[in-house]
């Protein structure tokens, strides 16, 4: 019983990080569209009852929202209950500014869009801080309020009674035109997600669905990028609620139920979420099934529930994203994998030279011996533990500062105080002049401080040279811009001085740990920092390896670069650092050059004492 | 003060269900909107013995217990130790346990047709007064109940073995695996608790509300704000949240606007969740 | 792998089987003349809804166990479709759309009937509705009819027969709380009463929302008897308005509760404790739901068989039996299956011919498909029994 379900459970987490999350879509992907907009212009030549096209306009509609809906489901994993509400808010929009005040369909449809987007806006502010099942609730009660808040304002929306004789659009008043015109709009949204999966919006999306830490210390505004996604998806929702109400023709609050919302949540997870085609595709499968068999009576909801299931078990990424996965085995193993794109570039024996991690290129020639960073007094506590304790250090442009300690001593807390991942300290911290205080942590990366991990934190899903592109972010010279690698050979450089270069097109989680390792180095590089907190980057690495990654921090250093270095390797400290600071139990114990530490008494006990114990 | 006594008596069922959400939410690691389902059928149970066979109210409650508890048993094995096998369980999970619940809701429309019941209860006749303050003895009976209820899971987390592993798991999930504590086994028993309490809240709710196959929806919505509002992880924050909504929609709805009386507990929970992002009772996690 | 082949299997067997047996249609011989139903038969409002449908049923069966609708001396068999829209107006739009072909659709609520009024007319539908809301048939919509009354024209009625019944039990029945259903019905309501009481020199104390859902109302009773009401109004159907007037008993309130959507009897006090009922309850009657009015009781001892008894007790069944006997004797009348103007216009004459009936229609006005009902008083015993507290309305 418990050797079944301990190897259940790997495979759930091996699961996890088996490619369902979004992935950049290839540049040939948007092709996909054609087929699927083209077989849905020549549906009504086949099917022509009105109730059947009435069917499929709505169905259009549905997928409009969904593919809203997606765009935070897929991309940044918020399961949000509240869409139907938000495509609710457009509807009511247009309704209300057409029957009462006679506005002009054309404007009220674009009122109803821009006031959905604004909706958007406060669900998200209210609701963007929380997270997994606390945004799902959340989006509940945002929904909940919706339908009271519809209910109640009886003078401006006929409360519960509803408002009836919904104009159609003018030139689109019969059934098929409003579908054509559905058609039109999906087709939009259909380019416009392609556009953004491969925007540099898609790729910090992705980075922060993948590891939100990661993402922040890459130097990627974590909150303001969920807004700006959740109010184009917003927009999107926003695009659907006039088409719906002009379908409908009739409408009441119930249309922003949690059910509703319910609805749009199993049509994009059944059609395969972060999918070009998923939404479309569930929301026909679904609303095409529940209508086929409509006359089944209760039978249909329960035919449905056993279909919902066996596609959960067993058409794992939906429909949609489950065939895509199937045809990408077999196209592989037909074709063999794909051929790397990367140029090949001679590497000399020593370090490349790197010049956009020179001086120069930040604006100002390093001063070496000038401060960079320094802390005082640092006290970080969890509950009754005291984690970090007083620590004070110091680190000036052109130094490898090396910190050591026991296991639990505190490297990694005070590394994340640093950072800006952990909040909640006392005492001072300074970098390049500004107080660190306030500095959330990807203003801190934006200032200069770039970090990898103890345990590796990267793009499991996406290839070497992916992960590096999302990194090199900040400093992307021209924004949308879609080529691999935008910046005249910056991250070929990296690809070099690391030694990834041969396996840049190659998914990370493929990579042996000692190459994670190396890309969470090069990743760290990308966002071009002035100081650098490398966490162990050497454990793991093989013998071989060693020197050349020894040789890249001293160029570094060499730069003007300040490196902050825990290691337990301590013929490497030894060699690399000028200045060693030694942390116990949260407490800085020593400090010194390399062989003062060696030699201090309550360093050798410190550290014999608990590696004894 | 019968606004406080009406606040009350509803967080305290609001907690029975919430730490029943809560026991299976921190074992499956799945929001079990079925839940409503079992309650349902806890009431349909207990519905059936006492109006069919005219047994005692008691014998119904227990009845309520085995029906939902063996329903529960069956939702694990059957669908949610499978959901939990694939790629993306909390996203299954979340639109697999809903499924669920309609499932469960129209198999008793089919079965019983959606026809409302009420559920026969010595105590829902007779009323009590305390200074002013009125409530059926079958109020104030469900408030005690389930107070008790939640105490017993609570001693039973602390003070047996198979509560220990219990309560390892919910902290540890690895952790209590490498110990050896197996995680079917402990779902199995969660399920069946969970599920078992969620009955008698169904039996207990029936002479109030009536029995019909949505019953156990609204309850359950409440459950879930609930444990939201406490964090997703702690017990007794439940129990303080449950109270606490109870009181704050009962307060709501008879000094502010009736009209939007349904609205409270979501407007308090929107602005706990914004002042607490995470919970109101839980405490910061570490972050490396 | 092949576990999961298993389960493509499955699904794809399962959508194709599903496909086959939506495409299948049955054909009726010589022209059946269909109707559609639209109405919630899962959700919140399934038994409602399911009891709506039960009465449709009926009278279908009926009709065809006689031979059918007879047109110009040639039968046809009656044939309903119904379709589930779980009272969501996108379904009942896609309901609509689908049985568009009806010659009448038939809905048991404003929700259902509303959406379809878009298109009913360009459909060539009759469009028939329990619809208590004045703006069904102040729209100019030429093919819709009620079948139950307008709440403008007949709530009056009700405060007036509220009034007669306290002065003839001497009761102080002056000021009145409004529990408000939060459906188009519970405003519409409030509207119309409060006017009709106040001018009768009453007074409204407060008001309060809640569904039909909501189980737990004590928080709405409690601020409503701070103002110390003599008696409150509940508008929600039977088993809903039971729960309201026990946790109102429950909260010490002992004066009379005005039932304007339940009409009493035993749908609502199986609901509730046994002596509950102290004091008065009162209830404005659509269907006569006294069986001593000869037609009801022959009505409802021809349908005294169990399966019936819920649907009857929820006094929604008898509108789904007599709109559809109604709509059967104007087609015969008109002389035509397809002609839905003319049919909408021979409601009249055929109403003429179903006098009295159990549902106490007793006018039609083709115009507005407005109709005009007979309203009663009834209370209920604790043990269901209904009788006329009055005495001799007629």
């Amino acid at each position: 019983m418990s050797v079944m379900s301990k190897a259940v459970l790997t495979r759930a987490a091996s699961g996890l990080s088996a490619g369902l999350r979004s992935r950049e879509p290839g540049r040939r992907e948007w092709l996909i569209i054609v087929p699927i907009v083209a077989v849905c212009a020549l549906l009504p030549l086949v099917i022509q009852g009105r109730y059947e096209v009435g069917v499929m306009t709505l169905i259009l509609i549905y997928a409009i929202a969904a593919y809203g809906l997606d765009l935070v489901l897929g991309h940044l994993g918020l399961v949000s209950v509240a869409h139907a509400a938000l495509l609710t808010v457009g509807a009511y929009t247009l309704v209300i500014l057409t029957t009462k005040y006679g506005v002009g369909y054309w404007w009220a449809a674009l009122a109803g869009v821009g006031v959905t987007t604004l909706a958007g806006l406060l669900l998200a502010g209210i609701t963007m801080r929380s997270r997994g099942h606390y945004f799902s609730v959340s989006s509940l009660a945002f929904a909940a309020v919706t339908v009271v808040v519809i209910t109640q304002w009886t003078s401006l929306t006929n409360g519960a009674s509803g408002i009836y004789a919904i104009p159609t659009p003018p030139g689109f008043d019969s059934t098929i035109s409003l579908f054509y015109l559905s058609l039109i709009v999906l087709t939009a949204v259909l380019v416009a997600m392609f556009l953004l999966t491969r925007s540099t919006l898609g790729r910090n999306l992705r980075a922060i669905q993948a590891d939100e830490v990661l993402a922040a210390s890459l130097g990627i505004n974590v909150v303001a990028t969920k807004l700006k996604a959740f109010t184009v998806s917003a927009a999107i929702v926003g695009l659907a609620g006039p088409l719906f109400a002009s379908w409908i023709s009739y409408i009441t609050p119930s249309s922003a139920s949690i059910m509703e919302g319910f609805n749009l949540l199993v049509y994009v997870i059944i059609g395969g979420s972060a999918t070009l085609a998923g939404p479309l595709v569930g929301v026909a499968l679904v609303v095409g099934v529940t209508e086929a068999f409509r006359f089944t009576e209760l039978y249909q909801t329960l035919i449905f529930s056993g279909i919902v299931f066996l596609v959960l078990l067993f058409f794992r990424g939906g429909v949609v994203g489950s065939v895509a996965r199937a045809w990408s085995r077999v196209a592989v193993r037909r074709r063999g994998p794909e051929p790397a794109e990367v140029p090949e570039v001679a590497v000399g024996p020593g370090p490349v030279a790197l010049p956009h991690l020179s001086p120069a290129d930040r604006g100002g020639p390093a001063e070496p011996g000038k401060v960079l960073f320094e802390a005082r007094s640092l006290t970080k506590k969890y509950g009754g533990v005291t984690a970090v304790s007083d620590v004070s250090l110091a680190a000036r442009e052109g130094e490898i500062i090396g910190v050591i300690g026991p296991n639990g001593a505190g490297k990694s807390t005070l590394f994340g105080l640093i950072s800006g991942v952990v909040g909640g300290w006392s005492g001072s911290a300074s970098f390049a002049g500004r107080d660190l205080r306030r500095l959330a942590v990807h203003e801190r990366a934006r200032l200069g401080i770039g970090r990898t991990f103890q345990t590796n934190r990267l793009l499991n899903d996406e290839t070497v040279l992916q992960n590096l592109v999302t990194a090199a972010y900040l400093h992307r010279p021209a924004r949308g811009s879609r080529s691999a690698d935008p910046d005249d050979g910056f991250l070929n450089t990296i690809l070099d001085l690391t030694g990834l270069r041969a396996k840049a097109n190659e998914v990370v989680s493929g990579l042996s740990i000692e190459e994670q390792k190396l890309v969470g180095v090069g990743m760290a590089l990308a966002v071009r920092p002035r100081m650098l907190l490398l966490d162990e980057p050497f454990a793991g690495l093989r013998e071989s390896e060693t020197p050349r990654l020894m040789r890249l921090l001293e160029w570094l250093r060499d730069q003007g670069m300040v490196i902050l270095l825990v290691e337990h390797k301590m013929r490497v400290l030894m060699s690399l650092c000028s200045h060693v600071y030694v942390l116990d139990s949260g407490q800085l114990i020593a400090e010194g050059s390399p062989d003062q530490i060696v030699n201090d008494p309550r360093v050798i006990s410190a550290y014999l004492g608990t590696k004894n114990a | 003060m019968q606004v406080l006594a009406n606040g009350l008596a509803l967080g305290a069922i609001y907690a029975l269900v919430a730490s029943c959400l809560l026991l299976i939410f921190g074992i499956l690691e799945i929001p079990d909107f079925a839940l409503g389902g079992r309650i349902m059928v806890g009431g349909y149970a207990g519905y059936f013995v006492a109006e069919n066979l005219g047994l005692h109210y008691w014998i119904a409650v227990v009845a309520a217990a085995l029906a939902a508890g063996l329903l529960g048993v069956v939702s694990e094995l059957a669908v949610y130790r499978w959901l939990r096998n694939t790629p993306r369980p909390l996203l299954s999970g979340f639109i697999g346990a809903l499924v669920l619940l309609t499932a469960t809701e129209i198999t008793v429309q089919l079965l019983f047709t959606a026809d409302f019941r009420k559920l026969p209860s010595p105590y829902e006749s007779q009323i009590l007064d305390f200074a002013g303050i009125r409530m059926t003895e079958q109020r104030l009976l469900a408030g005690v109940v389930a107070l008790v209820l939640i105490a017993a899971l609570h001693a039973y987390l602390r003070g047996t073995r198979g509560g220990r592993a219990m309560r390892a798991t919910l902290e540890d999930r690895r952790g209590a695996e490498i110990v050896g504590i197996s995680p079917a086994k402990t779902a199995l028993i969660a399920m069946l608790l969970g599920s078992c309490m969620a009955g008698v809240a169904g039996a207990l709710l029936g002479p109030m509300y009536l029995v019909y196959p949505t019953m156990g929806d609204a309850i359950l919505i409440k459950g879930l704000i609930v444990i939201v509002l406490a964090g997703m992880r702690s017990s007794l924050g439940a129990i303080s949240a449950a109270l606490l909504l109870g009181i704050a929609e009962s307060f709501g709805a008879s000094y502010l606007s009736v009209g939007f009386s349904d609205a409270y507990a979501f407007i308090f929970l929107i602005i706990a969740l914004m002042v607490r992002p995470n919970g109101l009772f839980t405490k910061s996690v570490l972050v490396r | 792998m092949k576990k999961r082949a298993i389960g493509y299997g499955l699904v794809l067997s399962l959508l194709g089987s599903l496909t086959a047996c939506g495409g299948s249609g049955s054909a009726g011989n010589d022209e059946p003349i269909k109707i559609g139903i639209i109405t919630p038969l899962t959700g919140n409002a399934a038994a409602y809804g399911s009891g709506f449908w039960l009465g449709v049923q009926a009278a279908e069966n009926e009709i065809n166990k006689s031979g059918g609708i007879l047109v110009n001396g040639k039968r046809h068999k009656l044939q309903a479709t119904v379709c589930d829209d779980q009272f969501v107006p996108s379904k009942s739009v896609s309901c609509g759309q689908k049985l568009s072909e009806s010659l009448m659709i038939y809905t048991p609520a404003t929700q259902s009937s509303f959406p379809l009024m878009g298109f009913n007319q360009k459909d060539d539908f009759i469009l028939m509705s329990t619809s208590q809301t004045p703006a069904f048939t102040s729209q100019g919509n030429k093919l819709v009819v009620r079948s139950t009354y307008n709440l403008e024209r007949q709530i009056p009625d009700l405060a007036r027969l509220v009034g007669e019944y306290a002065k003839k039990e001497k009761l102080t029945l002056k000021s009145v709380a409004i529990m408000e259903v939060g459906s188009d019905f519970g405003p519409a309501f409030t509207e119309a009463f409060s006017k009709a009481w106040k001018a009768g020199g009453g007074t409204i104390t407060g008001t309060a929302s809640y569904d039909t859902v909501t189980t737990d109302l004590t928080s709405q009773l409690t601020s409503l008897l701070r103002g110390n009401p003599d008696a409150i109004a509940i508008t929600t159907v039977c088993q809903s308005a039971a729960l309201v007037m026990d946790q109102a008993r429950h909260l010490g309130f002992k004066g009379t509760f005005i039932n304007a959507v339940c009409a009493g009897g035993t749908g609502m006090t199986k609901y509730m404790g046994n002596s509950e009922i102290i004091g008065s309850n009162i209830a404005t009657v659509k269907t006569n739901a006294f069986d001593s009015i000869p037609v009801v009781g022959a009505f409802h001892k021809k349908y005294s068989d169990e399966k019936y008894k819920s649907a009857i007790e929820q006094q929604i069944f008898e509108f789904g039996y007599f709109g559809v006997e109604w709509f059967a004797k104007a087609v015969s009348t008109a002389g035509t299956t397809s002609d839905s103007a003319k049919v909408h216009a021979a409601l009249e004459p055929a109403l003429q011919t179903l006098q009295p009936n159990i549902l106490g229609i007793t006018e039609y006005f083709p115009d507005t498909g407005d109709i005009e009902m007979t309203t009663y008083l009834a209370q209920t015993k604790p043990d269901g029994q209904s009788f006329d507290p009055l005495g001799g309305q007629k």
